[in-house]
């Protein structure tokens, strides 16, 4: 193939224009095709001929073609010392450039209108989080094949070598961690919130009552007569009736929910990654390898406390594109041993390296009180408009809030360790969360006017996938940490993904 | 076994207390205002002919609205004014960072071997002025991607030439 280069910037073909054209087009009748049908359905059409319409649709026709011609004219390409450089904008110009090494890969696309214009679109995919961002829209197949060549001549090795890893890995004995009988997925469900299954009930339960009413509509009334007769002579019976039937379907869609998606539940661990497959009607099949884990979530809500079984979530550095579902692993039914098994497998011995411990300030007590008083509030007084006696309910409001408060200020701690960094919290549910250090990817230091006067600061440490907030601790220890985080990122050679 | 012997903090670590910020170019400050003032300008444009348009609107509530309008500008210009010298950013030998806010005093850190890419970004006033926006990408949540405002397209070429050069030099 003749090869070709791309050390000097380059446009992309000249029928590029068209393509871009075509974009603004359909952009513009986007916006305006509400407009338009309004004219058209309103006998207006005639209007349109009106010389203001003219010269305003002409004028319109000129911005969009000087547009896509100034955007054409303004995209360049180019390969310069190892990166993927962009340069386009013309009122407000973007340079963007990729190195190589954090290529993850490029796909050629082709939609309609690229089709037709026999023009190919090139997209780099980075790990960065615009990627959207990052494509070529016109150029020839062949120009673009000879640059995807290109780009990708310096990822082969690297790829190939990890390849024949994973062909060896695939070689190691599949051990199960964990598998999930009818008997766990009944327990699985009995803990589960059942507040949607409730809100679910709900929504539909009105639409269900008038569907059954149509079709039994003299039974119905019957038995509606005969309920009504029994709820006078025994109401508290018929509550405590119908909390049971509530219960009970909740626990129902809880169950039918669980079922589906975690039936023959099946978790092998092989090399340095899992495999799962799970799901009743649709068999879900996930590869994780260990290295892309980012943070490994545990929570545990009292009716699972009481089954001794926890919900674990392992949050995934993925591209941006692929959905959020994909990107969290939820595993059911841990119970302790399991945990600690699946933190061993996935972690060098996380647990034996002694922590700092962390606790918020106190001030963030009195933060979460003060917030709790005022969420509790608006609806009081608000419904109290309706109900005068809700408004009594005020009372109660500091109580539950301190409860709440003191509650959540317990649960917070966080503990760091040289490789390590574990955080507890929740308010019903206990959370807990471990991430491995040297995987964050940025750090911010965030101190409000209120946290300068007391002391305190707050770390946002941002992660692939998901941030971890090291809420309201004392100053002096927040820089500390984040000293010991950037120290520890930054001498680390460890592949984060 | 267990003795006590709890973790401390590792000592003789860079501090983060004693890194300089370079503060950002003043005209910065001015491509900050004309941006509010324009904001400003259109929000009242767009107040006094939606009075005129409606003739039901009182008169009364044009001008709370009016006074509402100048109290905002005030406090946002006036913040613009105290907060900008705290801006400023900072490089070291493997990090990256950027310290703003009045109110809320924020400072960003990014560390050269987690970056993913880097773009230089000029609007349409910061042209004119020679400002630059220079946006760093990682692979965390964009939210909390740091974005080097207020420096001239000469230095973000520079820092961006220094990005690439470390992030090359540690793959």
């Amino acid at each position: 193939m003749h090869k070709h280069s791309f050390d000097t910037e380059q446009r992309q073909s000249v029928i590029g224009m068209l393509f871009f054209l075509f974009m603004s087009v359909q952009k513009v009748i986007r916006i305006f095709w509400p407009l338009l049908l309004l004219y058209v359905f309103k006998g207006n059409a005639s209007k349109m001929m009106e010389p203001k319409w003219l010269i305003g649709f002409s004028f319109l026709v000129i911005v969009i073609i000087a547009h896509s011609i100034l955007t054409w004219y303004n995209f360049y390409f180019l390969i310069k010392d190892k990166e993927f450089v962009l340069r386009k904008g013309y009122l407000k110009r973007v340079v963007i450039a990729i190195p190589f090494e954090k290529i993850v890969s490029i796909n050629l696309r082709q939609n309609l209108i690229q089709q037709v214009l026999g023009v190919v679109q090139l997209e780099v995919d980075s790990a960065g989080s615009k990627k959207k961002e990052v494509s070529i829209y016109a150029i020839s197949r062949e120009i673009a094949e000879a640059l995807k060549e290109q780009l990708a001549s310096y990822k082969e090795d690297r790829s190939n070598s990890e390849e024949t890893q994973a062909n060896v890995e695939s070689l190691d004995e599949k051990k199960t961690v964990l598998q999930l009988s009818f008997k766990d997925l009944l327990r699985i469900s009995i803990a589960k919130n059942h507040l949607r299954g409730l809100l679910i009930i709900l929504a539909f339960g009105n639409n269900i009552y008038y569907q059954l009413k149509d079709l039994f509509e003299s039974e119905v009334n019957l038995a509606a007569d005969k309920t009504e007769s029994f709820l006078q002579h025994s109401s508290s019976l018929a509550i405590a009736g119908l909390i049971i039937f509530v219960l009970l379907v909740s626990l129902i869609i809880s169950m039918a929910e669980v079922f589906l998606r975690y039936y023959d539940f099946n978790m092998k661990s092989f090399g340095n990654a899992f495999s799962l497959q799970s799901g009743l009607l649709k068999r879900k099949n996930i590869t994780i390898p260990f290295s892309k884990i980012q943070r490994l979530k545990r929570s545990i809500n009292p009716i699972q406390k009481w089954l001794s079984i926890s919900d674990i979530q392992l949050v995934q550095a993925n591209s941006v594109e692929v959905s959020k579902d994909k990107d969290k692993v939820s595993i059911p039914g841990c119970d302790d041993q399991k945990f600690n098994e699946l933190c061993n497998k996935i972690y060098e011995d996380p647990f034996a390296q002694s922590t700092i411990d962390l606790k918020p300030h106190k001030i963030f007590l009195y933060r979460y009180f003060r917030f709790s008083c005022l969420l509790m509030s608006i609806p009081i007084i608000a419904l109290g408009f309706e109900f005068d006696w809700v408004w009594y309910l005020e009372i109660l409001v500091p109580f539950i809030a301190a409860g709440i408060a003191y509650q959540i200020y317990q649960r917070r701690s966080y503990h760091m360790s040289h490789d390590f960094l574990q955080v507890h919290s929740g308010m019903i549910a206990k959370d807990y969360s471990i991430i491995e250090v040297y995987k964050i990817q940025t750090v911010h230091l965030k101190r409000t006017f209120f946290q300068r006067r007391n002391g305190t600061g707050s770390l946002i440490l941002g992660m692939a996938g998901s941030a971890v907030r090291i809420d309201y601790i004392n100053y002096d220890e927040a820089l500390l940490m984040k000293d010991q985080i950037l120290y520890k990122i930054e001498n680390s050679n460890k592949k984060w993904m | 076994m267990q003795e006590e012997n709890n973790q401390i903090w590792i000592a003789d670590l860079p501090k983060s207390e004693t890194i300089e910020f370079t503060n950002l170019l003043p005209r910065y400050k001015r491509v900050i205002n004309i941006q509010w003032a324009i904001f400003f300008a259109l929000l009242i444009v767009l107040l006094t002919v939606a009075y005129f348009k409606f003739d039901d609107i009182d008169f009364m509530w044009f001008g709370a609205a009016l006074i509402a309008w100048l109290l905002l500008s005030l406090i946002k210009f006036s913040f613009i004014q105290l907060g900008f010298p705290n801006k400023g950013y900072a490089i070291r030998q493997r990090d990256l960072h950027y310290r703003t806010g009045y109110l809320t005093h924020k400072v960003i850190s990014v560390p050269f071997n987690r970056i993913q890419h880097v773009e230089i970004r000029q609007g349409f006033i910061s042209k004119a002025l020679n400002i630059a926006v220079l946006k760093i990408y990682t692979a965390g949540n964009s939210a909390h991607d740091l974005s080097l405002k207020g420096i001239s397209l000469e230095m973000a070429e520079d820092i961006k030439q220094v990005i690439t050069s470390k992030v090359t030099q540690d793959a």
